[in-house]
């Protein structure tokens, strides 16, 4: 074979090669292509779809161990670390109440704290003022939260909740997070992981501002207001870690107030949640708050009046918030009194859902007013009777 | 020193001024703006509302729980008084009789639920200077035959469905806004009035009612609200009868009625001539009267002299301002409660009033049914057996003499005519209002 006849064939070889080799990388380039854009997408409907975002084993634990170590976040004074239910590396204290300066955790601040030290309370309170770590305005450890037994701060006086006209069997020792003995999660599962179960891998679009949609929200824990079984509203996305008249969360409210029961809020508000344990504070009988004014008790899941003093509430107060009968897609600024519709009076309005620095859990010291020679946050409805 | 520096020195004390006020203004951003509340005498923190049940869990005084219980419930049972919710949130029952009413739980010194009790005084004493006995509303409201007291259940019966009151309304709050209402003086519940210590005022008009207590404000707080200018209003004067010492209400020097609450319109907002109001305890409805055509009221009696005798009792001068007085209804009246007939005060114009016979009583001249004489007379002189004779005697305006001698020394009972409202003898129209 001549050198000609070899660079020829060569040639041909070489071109057969780069063929090959061009089809070769061709193919490797589309599989390439093709799973990038499948992970893209997997990607992107995952932070679409899921609630949390991020590695497995950021919550859940196969073995619960790790070179030698268990792989329990334990919350300040927690000391159990056996594994958990549904693989996780801890109880919700664990997760959310890692007594940080942080009031949020995790990447991207995606774990909110409801037990920290950061001089910022988000929404729901904070349970550093039961435990003290957080100092007190007023009140003690038994009377300015709920005293979930998580804390390992029980409830000293009290040995049921007030007003549990349904008789839920809670106690202060065993009232806790989530499920039947607490407040968050399938309040007819017994277990507090249990009950929660799924949530956080839900799509909770129908829950965000943008995408509001609450014909999507409630039939499930996951895509029910933070968690609250039943429970719509729309959720602020740092859940108001930032705060502002037009940057908060959007609290479910009715114009009445319906019949309460003990695992399901009536009419899907935030304020027939709290009535699942505290009946008789919401209800329209003689029993309750009463049917329509002269009420009985402050009555919640009413419409703020149009007229008398009551109309000159017309900016959202962050300090009093009322709530919507309908969830607007973006957090507003302003409030209607009108007295049959937008905007209700609720549990909120007044009280924190986990702890505050005030006696009896309030979003401000009434107890000590007007001697404090501070704003009553009752003055922001009633605003006359300053 | 020099300009620059001068200026200098001014700026930076204009500066830093400012920077303080700045910073208070972000370090104390809520400091309470004080309103009608917290001008009252309920929600006072030094001596506002202070429930014993409610102060035990360390709430401030004046602060709404003492009042108003937003649950029932609190530290997991309802405060005392116990008894289930009630409306308006309230700690009790709103109204209940003439005795039981959410009022008199603290408004009474014994038994009080208000830390220490309450005490308040007859408006004879505080406006008077009269030395009486009677400590606290409860027992203003508690009198019984021959003794009055507004009729708490006739008031809620009359305000029902008017101004915004409805049958769950308290009847005291028919007269006073609970949320605005002052002491006067406040804080002094054996004081009388005096100049220095005024607060007024006590009273709100029934007409203004409203749940908005910027609607809903006191009456006689500001000037234009005195009777002075009731008096006016109808070119009269007030005159202010005489107190222990000085004149009222507050024993000051002060006589025209500048320093007193207009409670002529305050209580007409009730008694004119039109409202029907019953009375459970006279077994018929009140005299319709309209005080402005009254002899006591813009009428301007003129029958005040005979000759150059005054028929007036001092400080009332009947020679040269006759025709011109305008009296308030509290120079005769108890607002609350009276051991008289009619609720008339125990003291007037300085002098002891005792009226218990509806006039059939015997009067100060020894003479029967000249009881009313007991109050006519602090301000009329000539009613006495011996005295000028008080009627006219002939012209148009003459009686019949049998008509109030019949015979054998008696006298009618001056309420047969002189009565709020009557303008007629027997039936028979006299042209005049007689009272």
């Amino acid at each position: 074979m001549s050198f000609i006849e070899n660079r020829s064939q060569a040639s041909d070889i070489g071109k057969m090669r780069l063929k090959a080799k061009n089809k070769g990388l061709w193919s490797f380039h589309s599989v390439f292509f093709i799973c990038s854009i499948v992970m893209a997408l997997w990607g992107y409907a995952l932070q679409l779809e899921a609630k949390v975002t991020g590695n497995c084993s950021d919550c859940h634990t196969m073995h619960n161990s790790q070179n030698g170590l268990n792989m329990q976040y334990l919350a300040p004074g927690e000391t159990d670390a056996n594994p958990k239910e549904l693989l996780l590396r801890g109880t919700c204290i664990g997760c959310h109440g890692q007594g940080t300066g942080r009031n949020r955790e995790g990447a991207n601040n995606s774990i909110p704290q409801v037990l920290h030290m950061n001089a910022t309370d988000l929404a729901g309170g904070n349970f550093a003022y039961i435990t003290g770590a957080k100092t007190r305005t007023s009140g003690d450890s038994n009377t300015v939260g709920h005293n979930v037994i998580d804390l390992r701060f029980n409830e000293t006086v009290l040995i049921s909740p007030p007003g549990d006209q349904h008789s839920t069997n809670i106690t202060n020792t065993n009232f806790t997070c989530s499920g039947a003995k607490g407040c968050h999660g399938d309040r007819g599962v017994e277990g507090k992981l249990l009950s929660m179960r799924g949530a956080h891998h839900t799509d909770d679009n129908a829950l965000r501002f943008g995408s509001i949609n609450e014909s999507n929200q409630g039939s499930s824990t996951g895509v029910s207001y933070r968690f609250l079984n039943g429970v719509k509203g729309g959720e602020d996305s740092d859940w108001q870690a930032t705060s502002g008249t037009a940057d908060h969360n959007e609290y479910k409210g009715d114009t009445t107030m319906g019949t309460s029961s003990a695992a399901y809020p009536a009419n899907n508000t935030i304020s027939g949640l709290c009535a699942e344990c505290h009946g008789y504070f919401h209800g329209t009988t003689t029993s309750e708050a009463g049917s329509a004014d002269p009420w009985l008790r402050h009555p919640t899941d009413v419409s703020l009046p149009s007229s008398g003093e009551y109309a000159s509430y017309t900016t959202y107060s962050l300090t009093t918030p009322v709530a919507r009968t309908a969830i607007p897609d973006s957090p507003g600024s302003t409030v209607t009194p009108s007295g049959s519709a937008d905007d209700i009076v609720m549990c909120l309005s007044c009280h924190r859902a986990h702890a505050s620095e005030n006696y009896k859990m309030m979003r401000w010291d009434y107890k000590s007013w007007p001697g404090n020679g501070q704003t009553n946050g009752c003055n922001i409805c009633h605003t006359s009777k300053n | 020193m020099p300009k620059d520096k001068w200026f200098n020195k001014k700026y930076q004390i204009f500066t830093l001024g400012s920077l303080l006020l700045a910073l208070c203004c972000v370090l104390y951003p809520d400091k309470v703006s004080s309103g009608p509340y917290l001008d009252s005498a309920h929600g006072k923190n030094t001596y506002g509302v202070s429930r014993t049940s409610i102060s035990s869990f360390g709430y401030s005084v004046g602060n709404c729980a003492h009042c108003h219980e937003q649950h029932a419930s609190i530290g997991g049972a309802e405060p005392n008084p116990t008894g289930g919710p009630n409306k308006y949130a309230l700690f009790y029952n709103n109204h209940i009789n003439q005795t039981d009413n959410i009022c008199f739980n603290c408004h009474t010194d014994l038994s009080s639920f208000q830390t220490g009790g309450l005490i308040n005084r007859s408006y004879s004493y505080r406006a008077g200077g009269y030395a009486d006995s009677l400590n606290d509303i409860k027992e203003a409201f508690s009198f019984t035959s021959p003794a009055t007291s507004h009729n708490l259940g006739n008031i809620q019966t009359f305000i029902n469905g008017r101004w915004g009151f409805t049958n769950d309304s308290n009847p005291c709050a028919a007269c006073h806004n609970p949320h605005a209402a002052k002491g006067d003086p406040a804080n002094a519940p054996n004081s009388r009035k005096t100049s220095g210590t005024r607060g007024y005022s006590p009273v709100s008009r029934p007409s203004l009612h409203s749940k908005d207590n910027n609607a809903w404000g006191l009456w006689g707080d500001a000037a234009a609200e005195r009777m002075n200018m009731y008096a006016n209003s109808f070119g009269g004067i007030y005159q202010a009868p005489n107190a222990a010492s000085g004149y009222e209400p507050d024993g000051s020097v002060t006589q025209d009625g500048s320093n007193l609450v207009d409670f002529n319109t305050f209580c007409i907002d009730c008694h004119n001539n039109s409202n029907i109001i019953y009375s459970n305890r006279l077994l018929r409805n009140l005299r319709t009267f309209n005080w402005s055509n009254e002899n006591h009221g813009g009428y301007m009696a003129t029958y005040c002299s005979q000759g150059a005798t005054s028929l007036l009792a001092m400080p009332y001068d009947g020679l040269t301002k006759c025709g011109q007085y305008i009296t308030a209804c509290t120079d005769c009246h108890e607002p609350h409660g009276s051991p008289n007939n009619y609720l008339v005060r125990k003291q007037v114009n300085n002098g002891v009033v005792t009226v218990i016979n509806n006039g059939n009583g015997t009067g100060p001249d020894g003479r029967a049914k000249k009881e009313w004489v007991y109050l006519c007379g602090k301000c009329h002189t000539n009613l006495n057996v011996g005295d000028l004779h008080p009627h006219p005697m002939g012209g148009p305006q003459a009686i019949p003499c049998v008509r109030c001698h019949p015979g054998g020394g008696n006298y009618c009972n001056c309420m047969d005519c002189h009565y709020h409202g009557n303008s007629s003898i027997d039936g028979t129209p006299y042209g005049k209002p007689l009272f």
